[in-house]
């Protein structure tokens, strides 16, 4: 039964998308001619007019059955799976309905309506019902979590309170941290996940697609995404591309990222990830589509682009101005990651002339003595610490302390005051390291910190023309990026000013009013301009 | 597919070896040279002495003030010669970009600079920012080599000390640049600071290195050195006059001191009836820095007062730098040459080959349009 609506709606969305896409005015006029429309008494009208709000989703359920009264009502209860609580659903409602049901009198059965209204208040046996004759409230009753109660022949929807509250079991963000914001997370249920985000954006508008992937595993995929916001030609694609996925099993969803992903031999990721269901909510809203994988407490989105990986989440939290700072600080983090410890070779072996005299001579006075070239000195120490930085991640977190500690004393100033390695390398390798951690989401500054390698070694042999080299290779492998047909390296190239307002800047929130035009192509206004 | 791959790969590696970018060394290798000093045997053979920086006492603790640098001296037909026979002794390979200093001995200096600069100029590694001295004294070597219980090295006082020169404005110190572009165009006359050892004001203290007054050059050739008055008279004529003092006394016997905020120079040469002339114009700027007043109780004066006086004041020092120039030494140290040819090309031209004798003979008009901005600021205005 279920597939089959499923199957009429989809149709349905095709024709509505497509007209969308014509004109972007259409969705609005549908919207507010729903706003109109009543609950007919005709149970199937009432159903599919539902059906043609919400059915894009695969997560609304319908739940036909019969009220044992005497004649029997066909009735359907209309609910989003996991915002209810299914055994509120079963005890006080179901289960009064479909059995013995405490019949009206008989003379009370020629007036149907009176005599359905005393059924439900002497069978439901929940504390809030509420009687809705307007099919927007109906739509809004039940994102809300409510479950709607349709009976045949009956021109009122009955809401019953079945919501759960905040889902049970989500978790603690871990990796993205919020000082001030929410301290939710996803956790690896993916209908937990879906619940999360349906709490966050109460539109119709948001659509739940499902998806199993995985010939052995059957993984269960939820594609999320808002429907007049999002460009249909990239839910078309991500749709496309999921759909390609022929393995045997999905272990994760970076899984899926590397089957998905446009550059797939490439060193940067093009496509993002979070495990906060408040920064699902805000890049759903700009017009990304969210890929929920089943057993993995992170949500692909993507389109990605290049300034995602420096927006951390606190940044909404705190004031505008920190933010923006921070924001620049993360930027900067990634090109002193990348070029640092390569300008220091290329200074200290090529163009000492570039030094300052002083620093030059300290230098010079703090390297007596260090039985190799700067290179090698340099290169011993990044492999050092990133040996350092691995054994501390993977080792559980009182081994890791000791391992730190076995890092600082002995590597770092052991070797220093045995004359194996200068002063100023540990304060260069130091300084990566700790811009290195600046950036929020790793993925990207993992790419960076292979390329520091590449760069070093092009230093050591080519000094600042190596660099120049290096960073002109980067650049020009960034910028042929796309992340589903969106230019990787927006909003820098092409450069979109506007977008720089929140993506690379972070301007007050009342600031921003329109959506950018490289990841949406109608329904751009977010606000009204004040 | 291969074809694309092999050209790439073709094109990088000649991106890559077409550099000639083979120079590697390590710094803690080379030799900083942050001084030389040039001077001539009895033999004729350029003595040159290079002030090596020593980096690790420079950053050890507490190391004696003298072992912050090093001397290495050496003999050789040219100065580059003298300078490669140095790699016969020196410890590590030398190092010009640093270079802070260039001191040349005086009798050097009577010879003529071209022939030292040649070799700075040609070579890559010397950096045209180094600041070039004279030496007065006997030995270039001892003037470098003086220790102070700052632990600087002595070339780099000289430089710091150069850069300061603005708070007196007496002396004036040409770098390697400017050095270049004199020595090679034969009307213009070259300046720059000379440097003695002054007596230790302490029996503790070390002798410190002296910046005193600007050399003379009939083009490259040290002809003579300048007062301080006339070195001040100098730098106000060629804009180089910085927040120096100018002190006076009035009629009551106050010793008024001005300090310079800005100081501008209007030179406008004519050519009238084959007789060259300039109009000097000063436009200064100052404050009332100190002020020490003989009377008793509240002593005002009239601000114009002043200004009249500092016009006449000043005045009379550029009178007095002009007179130098034209009737002492008979060279155009100013290189007003600079503004003439610019205005009249043409008639520069007939008399470029003899313009020092032209510009003795010329006619120089000085007006000085001094404004005192503001007296001390204390609520005795300047008084004590």
């Amino acid at each position: 039964m279920k597939r089959i609506i499923v199957t009429i709606s989809q149709k349905m969305l095709d024709k509505k998308s497509k007209k969308c896409l014509r004109h972007s005015s259409a969705s609005i006029t549908s919207r507010s001619s729903i706003d109109r429309l009543q609950v007919s008494d005709d149970l199937d009208t009432n159903v599919q007019t539902l059906q043609s709000s919400l059915g894009l989703s695969d997560d609304i359920v319908f739940r036909y059955f019969e009220i044992a009264s005497f004649p029997s009502l066909k009735a359907t209860i209309v609910f989003i799976d996991n915002l209810i609580d299914e055994q509120i659903l079963e005890s006080s409602v179901l289960t009064p309905l479909t059995q013995g049901v405490r019949d009206p009198s008989s003379e009370e059965k020629t007036d149907l309506h009176a005599s359905i209204q005393n059924l439900l208040q002497r069978n439901l046996t929940n504390t809030h019902i509420q009687s809705i004759q307007n099919i927007s409230i109906v739509l809004e009753e039940i994102l809300k979590g409510n479950g709607i109660l349709l009976i045949d022949g009956y021109n009122t929807a009955v809401s019953i309170s079945l919501a759960k509250g905040s889902p049970r079991k989500s978790g603690e963000a871990s990796t993205e941290k919020a000082i001030k914001g929410p301290q939710q997370s996803f956790v690896e249920d993916y209908s937990i996940n879906t619940a999360l985000i349906r709490q966050k954006l109460k539109t119709p508008d948001l659509v739940v697609k499902q998806l199993q992937l995985g010939k052995l595993s059957k993984t269960e995929i939820r594609v999320v995404y808002l429907q007049h916001i999002a460009d249909a030609s990239i839910v078309r694609e991500v749709f496309q591309r999921l759909s390609r996925i022929d393995t045997d099993a999905i272990k994760s969803s970076a899984g899926i990222e590397e089957y998905i992903t446009d550059a797939p031999m490439g060193l940067f990721p093009t496509t993002f990830y979070t495990e906060r269901p408040d920064r699902l909510q805000a890049m759903l809203s700009e017009g990304r589509i969210g890929i929920i994988c089943d057993g993995t407490p992170f949500c692909i989105v993507v389109p990605a682009i290049i300034s995602d990986f420096f927006i951390c989440a606190d940044d909404y939290y705190q004031n505008p101005y920190f933010s923006t700072f921070n924001r620049l600080l993360g930027y900067a983090g990634g090109l002193i990651l990348t070029f640092l410890p390569a300008i220091y070779i290329a200074g200290t072996t090529f163009h000492q002339e570039m030094i300052p005299t002083k620093l030059a001579l300290t230098i010079a006075g703090t390297r007596a003595g260090v039985p190799y070239p700067a290179f090698v000195e340099a290169l011993l120490m990044e492999f050092a610490f990133e040996g350092l930085r691995e054994a501390g991640t993977r080792l559980p977190t009182r081994a890791g302390q000791a391992v730190s500690i076995v890092g600082a004393l002995i590597i770092g100033q052991s070797a220093v005051e045995a004359g194996l390695v200068s002063p100023a390398v540990i304060i260069i390798v130091a300084t990566t390291a700790i811009f290195s951690f600046t950036m929020p989401y790793t993925n990207f500054s993992l790419g960076l910190r292979l390329v520091r390698f590449i760069n070093m070694s092009l230093a050591a042999v080519l000094g600042i023309y190596g660099i120049m080299t290096g960073g002109l290779i980067l650049l020009l492998h960034l910028l042929s990026l796309r992340s589903f047909g969106v230019p990787f390296m927006i909003p820098f190239a092409p450069l979109s000013l506007g977008d720089m307002k929140d993506w690379v800047l972070r301007f007050p929130q009342w600031a921003i009013h329109i959506r950018s035009p490289h990841l949406v192509k109608n329904n751009m206004t977010k606000q009204k301009k004040v | 597919m291969m074809k694309k791959f092999i050209l790439l790969l073709l094109i990088y590696t000649c991106a890559l070896l077409t550099t000639s970018c083979w120079s590697r060394r390590e710094i803690d290798e080379l030799g900083f040279v942050l001084g030389i000093g040039i001077s001539k045997t009895e033999k004729e053979l350029y003595s040159v002495v290079v002030q090596l920086a020593n980096p690790s006492a420079i950053v050890a603790e507490g190391s004696p003030s003298r072992e912050v640098y090093s001397m290495i001296s050496s003999e050789g037909l040219t100065v580059f010669d003298a300078l490669r026979n140095i790699s016969k002794i020196s410890a590590r390979r030398l190092y010009f970009s640093h270079l802070k200093a260039l001191v040349i001995d005086e009798s050097v200096a009577k010879e003529g600079l071209t022939e030292i600069v040649g070799f700075l100029v040609q070579d890559m590694e010397v950096r045209l920012e180094s600041q070039v001295f004279i030496g007065r004294q006997e030995d270039v070597a001892l003037l470098l080599d003086t220790p102070n219980t700052l632990g600087q090295i002595p070339a780099m006082v000289l430089s710091i000390a150069a850069d300061n020169y603005g708070a007196n404005s007496k002396i004036y110190v040409s770098d390697l640049h400017h050095t270049v572009e004199v020595v090679n165009n034969p009307v213009h006359n070259y300046t720059t600071a000379s440097i003695i050892t002054e007596a230790s004001p302490t029996e503790y203290e070390k002798p410190p290195l002296k910046l005193t007054s600007i050399a003379i050059f009939d083009h490259d050739k040290l002809k003579g050195y300048l007062d301080y008055e006339e070195g001040q008279g100098f730098n106000f004529i060629t804009n180089n006059f910085k927040n120096a003092l100018i002190i006076f006394e009035r009629k009551n016997k106050e010793k008024i001191t001005i300090e310079v905020l800005e100081s501008k120079a209007t030179i406008t040469p004519k050519f009238d009836h084959e007789k060259v002339s300039f109009d000097i114009q000063l436009k200064v700027k100052g404050n009332i820095a100190e002020r020490s007043s003989m009377e008793d109780g509240m002593a005002t004066f009239e601000i114009t007062d002043i200004q009249s006086q500092l016009d006449q004041v000043l005045a009379d020092k550029l009178q007095k730098s002009i007179t130098t120039a034209q009737e002492k030494f008979k060279i155009d140290y100013f290189n007003l040459s600079k503004d003439f040819s610019r205005k009249y090309p043409q008639e520069f031209k007939v008399l470029k080959s003899d313009w020092n004798k032209v510009f003795s003979k010329a006619d120089i008009h000085v007006t000085v349009k001094s404004t005192v901005i503001h007296s001390a600021l204390n609520t005795n205005r300047g008084r004590i």
